[in-house]
């Protein structure tokens, strides 16, 4: 790997990096006013035009705010679970392409950091580590709350990653490949999009992966009314930043990963005329994915702010009695659908 | 699909008993009759059995790609195990010690035990070995903490389950070893490698030892006997009877296959071998087969609990059989098989009675039997036959039995443990014959009597009448175990 | 040489990483605390702390790890079967019956927790 190779990595980095850490501010941001639409009333509209300046406004007071360390918490797992909260989020989003090739510097730059051959193992990897974060967290706090909170919301978590993961195994069926950048070249034509070819997994995967998000309506281990707020409670300032952080730049991931497995990725929207330079194609894909992640994110919004919380048993019992069977139902019905086609 | 076909074949008696797993565990949860269950796991074991035998007639090969052997010797074995498993749950039916509302979980534990069981006497590839070993082993820890409200057997899974965990990784850093040794896992190709090189005695003794930590735990010799006891004590009497006689044989078997196949060589005719150059095992297990003897033996005496006398008495026997595996060449074999089946009858017998008489007395006292022979002869008399058959007296199977274990010595003129075993077998008469005196020779102190259901007592019969008719006509046993002693060698 | 694969992994695991504890750290420093008993103290309402966070937690949890752990193997064995699927079809439909006995072995225990009612949760 040659010292050109080397940068154009740290640039796309660099560049991800940027557009995830701005994420969450600006999604906190579209919550806020989005919410503020769906309720009939004013968002922030103080700070800056719109209240665009309030993320900022916030973090410069996450910044100097006390940040309290409960004397009966243990010290270093304190300090670290937010950190462990905030890497699996964002790792996960460099084995997810963002746009196919794009010529710069006289080379192809495939516009993804890292086709991993086995992608999606390493996404599901990666959303599983999430899960240490927030047990790390509510323990370490030391607190009756924030103990309960974590194993309520580790168990969800273990819960929802199950039918997660077998909702994916209906999509590895047809698409016969791990590495995402290959499942996009797979759905080259609108009908060949995985929502088409998918429904039913598409319907689970996205309702779990709002579980694992631990967003409305499945934030019972942060129910604002139940248990104060769960396992953060005793994070103060920037620690509980991370957590926020963390939990939108998952949202933002997950919406991304969703695009690529069930919505073509970055293959142009249909009814989008095709440019002859390949530069414009190559900017006028990385739209089509920004596009689709976007609306992909305002739906995850648009239900956190729509349904009321689930009680803890309804949501255990809807993860293993109705999500998990669903899944497997459709992987047989994949593969026995496959299994008629295989000779025509 | 042609050779996955003949695989499939081949396998075909553990993929009846899993379907008969599942059968029975889904009309448990969805009907709560026990009856019905009951006769779907005996349907699928009679299936099963005559697949079996079916079986026969395919010729010795290997099958799964070398990992299994098909050869008589695996499938006397996986016939033995399918009756000990019918004989087991005729045994649970209706028995106090069972809980009823989780007899399906019963079924499924003991019929995932014997598809173990039945994989394990067929495998010659160390990684199936230790798969289905684990698979009879950890399934038989839950079995033996069946009954939940009584803390002998919660005890009895704590001490098993920790007990065994320590000898299955004993016995893998053994196989690991091996495996440095020679490069493969496949039983032929470790004897291959073993017997063309020279290698220095001492690793090859280490092997072993840690080998035999593993696989004496199964075959229940000493100094690895310590668990079985209050193993055998603690657990419900129809998984302890389970327990003594089919866990007992599958250790043998594959100590057996493991043994003769690895660290023997196939000298002049078929049917003697010789263990290899620098490493005197027969040696090793004369000595343990002396200990284990005269340690259950001694222990028995002292008993005033019917289940850990019988305990002590099996383990007694381990050592008779292990007498068999000391002389390595065909009679030993022959014995060592044809006392099992003996064995079998007597000992799965003696729990037999000795758990229905527990189920009246709601204990497993001695004492309870004082007088029993007077009140109910049928038990009694059915119980000396199986105890003077354990001790070894004329004319019931057990004497032959041991008949075959000592004429097999004298043939090899190993002396010394002969005379151990004669000593030893007079001083087990002594607790076998003060049962028989408890029953007959006293007078009762109460008026309970023990009362059998029919099935229970057909269940006696069965096992009775084989163990009286051995003593006298044992031909065609014999012959057939001589035709089963055959495993597959070199490809 | 390391896969730039890997490479790209490991860089960007070091750039969050260092960014994360530098969030943290400078949220320590720009942050001190002026130290207050109550203020550190473990949060329960506004009342005072009662009984250790160490207690004892429901069994059910065990028993949702134990089956999560069950379940995820099977998924972790369907993956690979899912890998090649698509191209063994063209030999045969073997490899769908072999799977569907193993998930039929799966689904048996399936019934089992749901009839024992360990999926229950009150």
């Amino acid at each position: 790997m040659d010292l050109l190779d080397f940068f154009i990595l740290i640039g796309k980095i660099v560049l991800v990096m940027g557009v995830l850490l701005n994420m969450a501010p600006l999604l906190s941001w579209v919550e806020r006013r989005g919410s503020a639409l769906m309720q009939d009333r004013l968002g922030p509209n103080r700070v800056g035009p719109f209240g665009l300046f309030q993320p900022l406004a916030d973090g410069i007071k996450f910044i100097f705010k006390e940040d309290p360390v409960p004397t009966e918490a243990h010290p270093t797992l304190f300090l670290l679970a937010p950190v462990f909260s905030l890497v699996p989020a964002f790792i996960i989003f460099a084995a997810i392409p963002f746009g196919d090739t794009i010529e710069l510097f006289g080379k192809k730059i495939t516009l993804q950091i890292a086709d991993i051959n086995i992608g999606i193992l390493y996404v599901l990897a990666m959303a599983s580590l999430g899960v240490y974060g927030i047990l790390i967290a509510g323990w370490s706090s030391n607190n009756k709350y924030s103990t309960l909170g974590a194993l309520r919301s580790s168990a969800q978590l273990l819960s929802y990653e199950i039918a997660a993961g077998a909702a994916l195994i209906g999509p590895l069926l047809i698409y016969g490949t791990f590495s995402l950048g290959e499942m996009v070249h797979l759905q080259p034509t609108f009908f060949k999009w995985g929502f088409f070819l998918q429904p039913i997994a598409f319907v689970i995967f996205v309702i779990s992966a709002i579980a694992e998000c631990n967003r409305l309506p499945f934030d019972l281990p942060e129910g604002e009314a139940e248990l104060v707020a769960g396992y953060h409670t005793e994070y103060g300032s920037m620690k509980f930043a991370l957590f926020f952080m963390a939990e939108y730049v998952h949202v933002f991931t997950v919406s991304a990963l969703t695009v690529t497995l069930f919505f073509g990725g970055w293959q142009l929207i249909p009814g989008l005329p095709t440019p002859h330079t390949s530069m414009g194609l190559s900017l006028l894909q990385i739209a089509s994915f920004c596009i689709k992640t976007a609306l992909m994110v305002w739906f995850v919004i648009w239900i956190r702010w729509t349904f009321p919380r689930f009680r803890y048993d309804q949501l255990m019992s809807l993860g293993w009695k109705v999500m998990v069977p669903v899944a497997l139902v459709n992987i047989l019905i994949t593969s026995i659908v496959m299994v008629f086609f295989a000779h025509s | 699909m042609g050779a996955m076909g003949l695989n499939l074949a081949l396998y075909s008696t553990e993929i009846i008993l899993c379907l008969t797993l599942c059968f029975s565990l889904i009309i448990q949860m969805i009907s709560r009759n026990s009856t019905l269950t009951f006769w779907t796991v005996i349907i699928g074991l009679g299936v099963a059995f005559f697949d079996v035998i079916s079986l026969y007639g395919y010729a010795p090969q290997f099958y799964f790609d070398h990992h299994l052997s098909h050869d008589p010797f695996g499938l006397f074995f996986k016939l033995f195990f399918i009756v000990v498993t019918f004989f087991t749950f005729l045994f649970g039916y209706r028995s106090y010690e069972v809980a009823q509302d989780r007899l399906g979980e019963f079924y499924l534990m003991t019929l995932a035990i014997t598809i173990g069981m039945c994989t394990l006497v067929s495998s010659v590839h160390f990684l199936t070995l230790y798969l289905s070993l684990e698979l009879v082993s950890i399934v038989s820890y839950a079995l033996s903490g069946f009954r939940k409200d009584h803390p002998p057997s919660n005890e009895a899974a704590i001490k098993y389950l920790l007990y065994g965990a320590m000898a299955s990784g004993t016995m893998l850093w053994g196989i690991s070893l091996l495996y440095g040794l020679s490069g493969s896992f496949h039983l032929h190709s470790i004897h291959a490698t073993l017997s063309s090189s020279s290698i220095a005695p001492l690793p090859l003794y280490a092997i072993v030892t840690m080998l035999l930590f593993g696989f004496g735990f199964k075959m229940v010799i000493a100094p690895f006997h310590m668990w079985a006891p209050d193993v055998y004590q603690g657990a419900p009497t129809p998984i302890t009877a389970f327990l003594t006689v089919a866990s007992k044989a599958v250790g043998f078997a594959f100590f057996i296959r493991v043994f003769y196949t690895v660290f023997a060589n196939n000298a002049g005719q078929p049917g003697e071998w010789m263990h290899i150059a620098h490493l005197n095992w027969p040696l090793i297990l004369s000595i343990l087969s002396a200990v284990t003897m005269t340690l259950g033996n001694l222990s028995a005496l002292f008993q005033k609990d019917t289940k850990r006398m019988l305990a002590y008495s099996s383990i007694a026997h381990a050592g008779y059989l292990l007498m068999g595996l000391v002389v390595i060449n065909e009679q030993g074999l022959t014995a060592v098989l044809f006392y099992f089946v003996v064995y079998f009858l007597m000992n799965f017998g003696a729990f037999f009675v000795a758990g229905m008489v527990g189920n009246t007395f709601k204990n497993e006292n001695i004492s309870n039997f004082r007088g029993l022979g007077w009140k109910s002869p049928f038990i009694c008399i059915a119980m000396s036959i199986f105890l003077l058959s354990l001790t070894g007296i004329p004319p019931f199977g057990g004497f032959i039995g041991k008949v075959y274990l000592f004429s097999a010595l004298v043939k090899a003129e190993v002396y010394g443990l002969l005379i151990i075993a004669i000593v030893n077998v007079v001083i087990s008469l002594y607790y076998y014959a003060y049962l028989i005196r408890e029953m007959f020779l006293e007078k009762p102190e109460n008026d309970v009597r023990v009362v059998l259901s029919p099935l229970h007592t057909l269940t006696l019969l069965l096992l009775a009448v084989p163990t009286l008719i051995l003593g006298i006509y044992w031909e065609p046993l014999f012959v057939y175990i001589s035709s089963s002693i055959y495993f597959v060698v070199a490809s | 040489m390391t896969s730039p694969d890997a490479i790209a992994v490991i860089l960007m695991f070091t750039f969050i990483l260092v960014l994360g504890l530098a969030l943290v750290g400078i949220s320590a420093v720009a942050g001190r605390v002026k130290r207050d008993p109550t203020k550190l103290s473990v949060y329960e309402c506004g009342v005072p702390p009662s009984g250790t966070s160490r207690e004892r937690f429901s069994v059910k949890f065990y028993l949702v790890a134990l089956f999560f752990l069950i379940f995820d193997i099977e998924i972790v064995f369907l993956f690979p079967w899912a890998l090649i699927f698509k191209r063994h079809l063209l030999i045969g439909p073997l490899i769908f019956f072999e799977m569907l006995f193993f998930l039929g072995l799966l689904a048996v225990g399936y019934i089992y927790i749901w009839k024992r009612g360990a999926i229950e949760w009150n």
